[in-house]
């Protein structure tokens, strides 16, 4: 479970990781706005076709196709409920309005922060936070949860296995079973955790900021293009709030 | 060798830390902001029962008591549930799941570390408390869909008539969005309240503390 | 230098006293110091006080000073001690901070805010140092514990401390990862670093380290000079507490067999492969139950998957068995135990008592407190028991582990790793306690590195390599001895496939762009030509609907309609026209891409090793060059402009569409994906099935040869029904396997059927609006018409997704081909005499990269003009040996030479030129005899080809041909008789007059009568040259110089024939079993 390598080479869009994530502001915002401006639903459509772009520049062909075809449905969905042909007090409908509520929601979000996730690597995100100088506070924690989330991963298997063996199952007794996954896998990641602590310490880890960064991070032309879609965007927003 | 040996005598044990946050409790602090957000997925996930969409949080704070309360007793230094709570709230932000959560993550994760510094981090009665507080922060994930919920809802006061958006913002309304504050605060007491004892069977024991 | 003064050190909340009792020790600059002792003696105390993480990680109290270089560095803390001492820890794992290679290297770097530039200088210096080329970018949780410890030493070495401190780092490390750290050791010891190591395990580091130092409960013992400490005695140094130093584990269990009494647990066919390629593989292996058995093998060589496997934890497709009865791993899981290497992860409850007593099974819940008091004391636990499991110590921990093992009443127990980091005293303690669960009936199987364990405990052994169980048998000296062999012998390649894994696999039609340049400028016309030819295409429609719009508003008027028709006509005549030159075009490229591919092909053959050319099948080869090549010509052909046509065309239409009305624009698309999932569902697996299909025909036409090519043998040996039903079978699976897979493509036809139904949508839909007024009539019909034909170009797509698939089969062929392994001989001419002694020195050689080395390290001295017999049992590599020497391929490892010259630095074809190889199968071409004969060399006169004919005893028989000379023998010589073959491939060795000549058992097919003949002409042949024979028949080599006796790819013995009889026993039983069979008796 290797989240943070470069997704694909051969990728064209290469933003600076400040970038990506302010796109991810900008389209999340605008995304879960209720607002019934043509200006924003405009928007939001090419926000949606945006991240579809992004998803097939990383060749994540299949993930793409699923994604269009799942929002497309909600469109759709959304047209029949507004226009009254489905009852919206039916249990269907009320189940359609739901889904059809989080997926226009949601979904375009979470592709946009999975397609975030993938392209950056974490030592890019610790660079980008160095430079707008954020405190070591916020920085080492960020990079011990990418960190864990493997090790997270592998520890609990093997608490699995472990309980495989001893015929302990959460069948058996639900308290017990949280209890005796929970309690080895916090002893176990704690004391990864010091002797993680103590590792870095000797290599200089402190809390102070004066750290220099190997990863090279920067804007290039795509960054101020960005800059200019996603300040055109703000503009847009903005306009189609006060229009009403 | 030069004869003037001073004979330095440290115990650092009894030295003064002076509330300062060391790598390793950033380091901690860090992992159990893993472990946090992992419970907080499981449970999230299980929001495709519809009842469990709005119920979550307090499945979370049931959860999630047996580690936050071991966090609590081993860091002990001022900011330590706002960067959990922030954090968290950042990378599920990330999700979808709203910014909404980022700002209750802040404050509420504030008022939780001042709750449990004013205990000097010995009192258990402020620790759970502090918990307590920290396990609402969960509900500003939800608040956009209470208060959108109501915006969406009166979009149908014309073609659905008003006896249908009144019973749908029952059910998005304040009211529930109340009894959800409620239930998240008996869980996180019992949560908190297992914590402890797990804290005192095995983390005590186990030497972790 | 670091001068500890009287320290005194007690960790915070410790019951168990000073850890450090005003200890004093000086360690000198530039020196390596051994710190050893007893588990707890206050060894890794020390290294944490010179790092500093006593006092300021690790709390205590303290007493006492440090300092370097005269200076006092108590006060520094961990971090500003960063930079002057680097720490390496024991546990791989736990020691790194990022998730990749290269920035957990530049990790301490940025720390100390070194610069870019100056990281980057560190970093290719390091890299270069440390050998680490090919582990860099690479994500640190794929890698094994040796190669992260590697990163752990480069990542703190790029730091530039002068002080490294070492603690227990070989704990979690195999034989190979040990030496690797033993290098990078003796490295900074080069550069002058000061280094101080804190290890039970010494052996690693003789003649690298300066000084020992015995810690015994927080003083010094003793400090000896590292020359004195390794020549003391294994018993002294045990005493001490430490292990064995040297490397020779004496067998104090003569040679124990290990008990056949019990059932045998089997394991056959097993086939398990993670994502990233590794696994294991297994097909047959069985264990004697009722012994201590040992696994051992390299890190990522599959061992904890094996054990996963056999303990029923992992499902996989082997099969198991015990005695013969099938079991499964279901049943196998309530059958063992494993104790794991963290065993942290095993241990739940909150006290010893409670551990033992979940794990009993429920059956003997009243006897309970019975078996918990006999287990506590057998593990000497009671007075722990009340005590929580986390809070033991390590071996403590293990113990309650094994209680737990034995409590639940399994018998097969597992353990991973269980004595890495214990000193002497634990692992003997261990090593009994294995002893003891085996008498009681239970089979411990271990896992481990620890040799001394494997000695001093295990009956039975297996090692594992490479994913494959590469040997197994009794534990006794010479298995031991043969598994350090296996870690010195470096042919085996860690971390291969994991890098291969790692690659991305090249899409085989970027794979065809890549070879085929010749044709990328026509294809891209073709590209651009067919683009504009679909555009055209769109015109007649929109046309159309302008028109019917018109019709339907009622305009009569005929010229209002004619620009309409004239535009519609254009557009579709352009549109044919362009599509048939866009694909003309691309055809001719095809062509031409085809070509040059099959040039390529042609040009790699000869530059591959002779020997990997005669083992190729010719038939694969030519349905590769030939057929499968010829096979991509249809879908190239198409592929680029329609695929790329279509896809514009589709889009085209959609977005005017979509600018229409943008909802029945995607309210049309709706029936697509519905559609498309039928088709994804039939899909699915096309490449794989393709590959089977093809599997399956070859092996039908194999059947097929086969029974026509035998059919002699198959006759007189009445195997006619056996092999005709073998032919029917398979003709049989190949017709219901494409039977099968049309079947289950069937739903294809769903896809077909709704996916275009854009009617579906558009016509209620369309209505619907039109009704209430949102869409205009124009429009309606427009979106009605373009609906139409909007799908189609999408899926005339689809119908290329299969033949792309085959693309892949061939693509895959073809690059078998190209990137195979050429020979690695200089190509230009030089001066160099080849009429010196031949040597061989190391070689190694197998002949499937990862396989068994067919030759494991050969040194062999042919000196010149003498006679060499090569001789051993079948398969022991004298054969393989010649080929080398010939230059059929390059050895793996070692140096061949002729005189000081090394093989490679000689052209294949003056290589070629002075060795003459004659073996059993001698092709001859459809020619003449003559000319087969003159094959020797070309330039030879009809004379000299008749005189060596008859000095090689062909003359007669020639002569007693139709044509004489001039006959022609039939392609591979067919219409002559094997010794008659062989007679002439020896005139032809003759003519050429080589002076080094190999002999490949080419006295095999002689009848009596010749054989006289022959070993005549072989005589004349080998008459001041280099000879070497390869033979079965020993009494034909008696007179040779030496005869080197080749066994298991090892030189046994060399000396001449009387000298062998005596020395060598195995010598002795071939030469009496050889003489035996010729003085008649039959075997």
């Amino acid at each position: 479970m290797n989240r943070f390598e470069s997704g694909n080479e051969d990728a064209v869009i290469n933003f600076d990781p400040r970038t990506k994530l302010m796109l991810l502001l900008i389209i999340n915002t605008v995304i879960i706005s209720d607002s019934k401006s043509p200006l924003i639903s405009g928007l939001k459509i090419v926000f949606v076709i945006l991240v579809l772009f992004f998803l097939i520049d990383m060749k994540k062909i299949k993930m793409s196709v699923i994604y269009v075809s799942i929002y497309l449905l909600a469109v759709v969905g959304d047209y029949i409920l507004v226009s009254g042909s489905i009852s919206g007090i039916s249990a269907g409908g009320l189940i359609l309005r739901i889904v059809v509520y989080l997926v226009e929601r949601m979904l375009p979000n979470m592709m946009m922060a999975w397609f975030v996730l993938h392209t950056t690597k974490v030592s890019e995100f610790i660079a980008a936070m160095q430079k707008m100088h954020f405190p070591q506070t916020i920085t080492i924690p960020f990079a011990i949860i990418f960190r864990f989330f493997p090790t997270l991963a592998d520890e609990y298997s093997s608490i699995q296995d472990a309980m495989k063996m001893r015929n302990i199952s959460l069948k058996t007794n639900v308290i017990s079973g949280i209890e005796y996954r929970m309690v080895p896998l916090i002893v176990s990641v704690t004391k990864i955790g010091d002797e993680l602590s103590a590792a870095a310490m000797t290599r200089g880890l402190t809390t102070e900021g004066n750290r220099t960064s190997y990863c090279k991070i920067g804007f290039s032309l795509q960054d101020y293009a960005a800059f200019t879609v996603i300040a055109i965007s703000i503009m847009f927003f903005v306009i189609g709030l006060i229009r009403g | 060798m030069s004869t003037a040996v001073k004979e330095l005598k440290m115990n650092t044990a009894v030295a003064e830390e002076n509330g300062k946050m060391t790598v390793k409790d950033l380091i901690t602090i860090g992992i159990f902001t893993v472990l946090y957000f992992v419970i907080f997925f499981i449970s999230a996930m299980t929001g495709m029962v519809p009842i469990m969409a709005i119920f979550y949080p307090a499945l979370i704070a049931f959860l999630a008591g047996i580690p936050c309360i071991l966090f609590f007793t081993k860091v002990k230094k001022f900011g330590m549930v706002t960067i959990m709570a922030t954090l968290s709230a950042v990378l599920l932000a990330l999700m979808g799941y709203g910014y909404m959560g980022i700002i209750t993550g802040l404050i509420l994760g504030l008022i939780a570390d001042l709750i449990l510094k004013s205990g000097q981090y010995k009192s258990s009665v402020k620790m759970i408390i502090s918990y307590v507080v920290f396990s609402e922060w969960v509900i500003g994930t939800q608040l956009p869909m209470f208060i959108g919920g109501n915006a969406y809802a009166e979009a149908f006061r014309e073609t659905q008539g008003d006896a249908f958006v009144d019973e749908l913002e029952k059910l998005i309304s304040w009211g529930m969005c109340g009894i959800v504050i409620v239930t998240t605060l008996v869980a996180a007491i019992i949560g908190a309240l297992i914590g402890k004892a797990v804290l005192r069977k095995h983390f005590e024991r186990a030497g972790i503390v | 230098m670091i001068e500890i003064r009287n320290v005194s050190f007690t960790y915070a909340g410790s019951e168990q006293g000073m850890s450090l009792k005003n200890l004093s020790l000086i360690i000198p600059k530039g020196n390596v110091t051994v710190l050893c002792g007893r588990s707890g003696c206050g060894k890794t105390t020390i290294t944490r006080l010179i790092n500093g993480l006593v006092p300021y990680f690790y709390k205590g109290e303290i007493i006492g000073d440090i300092l370097i270089d005269g200076e006092s560095i108590l006060k520094k803390n961990v971090q500003q001690r960063a930079g002057i001492v680097g720490s390496v820890f024991q546990n791989p794992r736990s020691q790194f901070f990022n998730v990749d290679s290269t920035s957990e290297l530049v990790f301490g770097c940025e720390n100390m805010a070194f610069s870019r530039e100056e990281m980057d200088k560190q970093l290719l210096s390091t890299i270069k140092i440390f050998n680490i080329d090919r582990l860099i970018n690479k994500s640190l949780f794929k890698m094994s514990g040796g190669e992260k410890q590697k990163i752990a030493c480069a990542s703190v070495s790029m730091m530039g401390p002068d002080i490294y401190v070492l603690d227990e780092p070989t704990s979690n490390l195999d034989l190979l990862s040990i030496k690797e750290l033993a290098k990078v050791i003796s490295k900074w010891k080069n550069e002058g670093k000061t280094i101080v190591i804190a290890d039970h395990r010494l052996n690693y580091l003789k003649g690298i380290a300066d000084k020992v130092v015995l810690i015994e409960e927080g003083h010094v013992a003793w400090e000896k000079d590292a020359k004195d400490f390794y020549a003391l005695s294994d018993k002294k140094v045990h005493s001490f507490g430490l292990r064995s130093l040297d490397d020779d584990v004496r067998d104090n269990r003569a040679s124990k067999m290990p008990k056949s009494n019990r059932e045998i647990f089997t394991i056959k066919n097993l086939d398990y492969k993670y994502e990233d390629g590794n696994g294991i593989q297994i097909k047959n292996l069985a264990i004697p139950m009722g012994n201590i058995i040992g696994i051992i093998g390299e890190n990522g060589a599959g061992k904890s998957t094996l054990v996963r496997c056999l303990c029923g934890l992992q499902k996989n497709n082997g099969s198991f068995y015990i005695d013969d009865k099938r079991i499964t791993s279901k049943q196998l899981l309530q059958k063992s135990y494993l104790v794991m290497q963290d065993v942290n992860h095993q241990l739940f409850t909150e006290s010893i008592d409670e551990e033992i007593a979940i794990s009993i099974p429920r059956g003997n819940k009243e006897k309970q407190n019975e078996i918990i008091e006999k287990i506590l004391t057998d593990m000497d636990l009671t007075e722990y028991r009340a005590l929580h499991p986390m809070s033991l110590s390590g071996g403590q921990k293990q113990r309650v582990a094994v209680a737990t093992a034995i409590a639940s009443e399994k018998n097969i127990l597992f353990f991973d790793e269980p004595t890495s980091g214990l000193d002497y005293e634990h692992m003997k303690a261990f090593s009994s306690r294995l002893q003891e669960l085996r008498d009681g009936g239970t089979t411990p199987i271990v896992i481990t590195h620890d040799i001394e364990l494997l000695a001093d405990s295990c009956d039975y052994l297996i090692l594992v390599s490479n994913g494959k169980v590469k040997w197994s048998g009794p534990c006794n000296k010479t298995s031991i001895c043969r598994i350090k062999e296996h870690f010195e012998n470096k042919s085996f390649r860690i971390n291969k496939d994991r890098e291969t894994g790692m690659e991305k696999q090249k899409s085989p039609i970027s794979r065809v762009w890549e070879l085929g340049q010749s044709g990328h400028k026509q294809i891209l016309l073709s590209i651009i030509l067919a683009i504009l030819g679909v555009l055209a295409g769109i015109v007649p429609y929109v046309m159309a609907s302008k028109v019917i719009t018109l019709l339907i508003n009622g305009e009569n008027g005929l010229p209002v309609y004619i620009p309409y028709i004239t535009v519609g006509l254009v557009g579709y005549l352009l549109n044919t026209f362009l599509y048939t030159g866009a694909l003309g075009i691309s055809h001719k490229a095809t062509f031409r891409i085809l070509k040059e591919i099959r040039e390529k092909v042609l040009n790699k053959l000869p530059k591959l090793p002779l020997g990997t050319i005669m083992e190729m099948k010719s038939g694969k080869l030519k349905t590769t060059i030939v057929d499968q090549i010829e096979s991509m010509e249809t879908t190239l052909a198409h592929v680029f402009p329609e695929i790329i046509s279509n896809l514009g065309g589709f889009l085209v239409v959609w977005i005017y569409m979509f600018v229409i009305d943008w909802r029945l624009a995607l309210l049309a698309m709706i029936p697509l994906p519905i559609g498309m999932s039928f088709m994804f569902a039939s899909m699915k697996g096309y490449g794989e099935n393709y590959a089977k299909s093809v599997e399956i025909t070859t092996d039908m036409n194999e059947s097929l040869i086969e029974y026509t090519g035998g059919i002699e043998v198959i006759k007189a040996y009445n195997q006619g029904k056996e092999s005709y039903a073998t032919l029917k079978e398979r003709c049989l699976a190949n017709a219901s396997f494409f039977y099968n897979w049309m079947n289950q493509c069937k739903t294809n036809i769903y896809a077909m059927i709704i996916a275009p139904a854009t009617m579906l949508t558009v016509l209620p839909f369309g209505w619907l609006f039109y009704q209430n007024g949102s869409l205009s009539f124009d429009a309606f019909v427009t979106m009605i018409i373009l609906s139409l034909c909007v799908t189609g170009p999408l899926l005339a797509i689809l119908d290329f997704v299969d033949t792309l698939a085959k693309l892949g089969t061939v693509v895959g062929n073809v690059d078998a081909i190209l990137n195979a392994k050429e020979q690695t001989h200089i190509t230009e001419e030089n001066d160099f005499v080849i009429e010196n002694d031949i040597e061989l020195k190391d070689v190694e050689f197998s002949y499937t990269e990862g396989q068994d080395a067919v030759l494991k390290g050969v040194s062999l001295r042919i000196p010149v003009g003498s006679k060499t017999a090569l001789v051993g049992l079948s398969g022991s590599g004298k054969s393989t040996i010649a080929k080398l020497i010939a230059g059929f391929w390059d050895a793996d490892a070692g140096k061949i030479s002729f005189g000081n010259i090394d093989t490679k630095d000689i052209t294949l074809n003056k290589l070629y030129d002075k060795i003459s190889y004659v073996s059993q199968d001698n092709f001859l071409f459809d020619d003449t005899i003559m000319e087969n004969i003159r094959m020797g060399k070309l330039t030879a006169s009809d004379e000299e080809v008749m005189e060596c004919a008859k000095a090689s005893g062909c003359d007669e028989f020639i002569r007693n041909l139709e044509n004489g000379y001039q006959t022609r023998v039939g392609g591979g010589g067919k219409h002559l008789s094997g010794g008659e073959r062989q007679r002439i491939a020896i005139a032809r060795a003759m003519l050429k007059d080589a002076p080094i000549v190999i002999l490949d058992e080419a006295t095999a097919y002689i009848d009596p009568e010749n054989e006289a003949v022959i070993q005549k002409a072989v005589g004349k042949l080998v008459k001041n040259k280099t000879l070497i024979v390869i033979a079965h028949r020993l009494s034909t080599i008696t007179d040779s110089d030496q005869i080197v006796l080749v066994k298991d790819g090892r030189i046994e013995a060399i000396g001449k024939h009387y000298d062998l009889l005596k020395s060598s026993p195995l010598y002795k039983s071939m030469w009496n079993a050889h003489i035996g069979v010729k003085e008649g008796v039959v075997a």
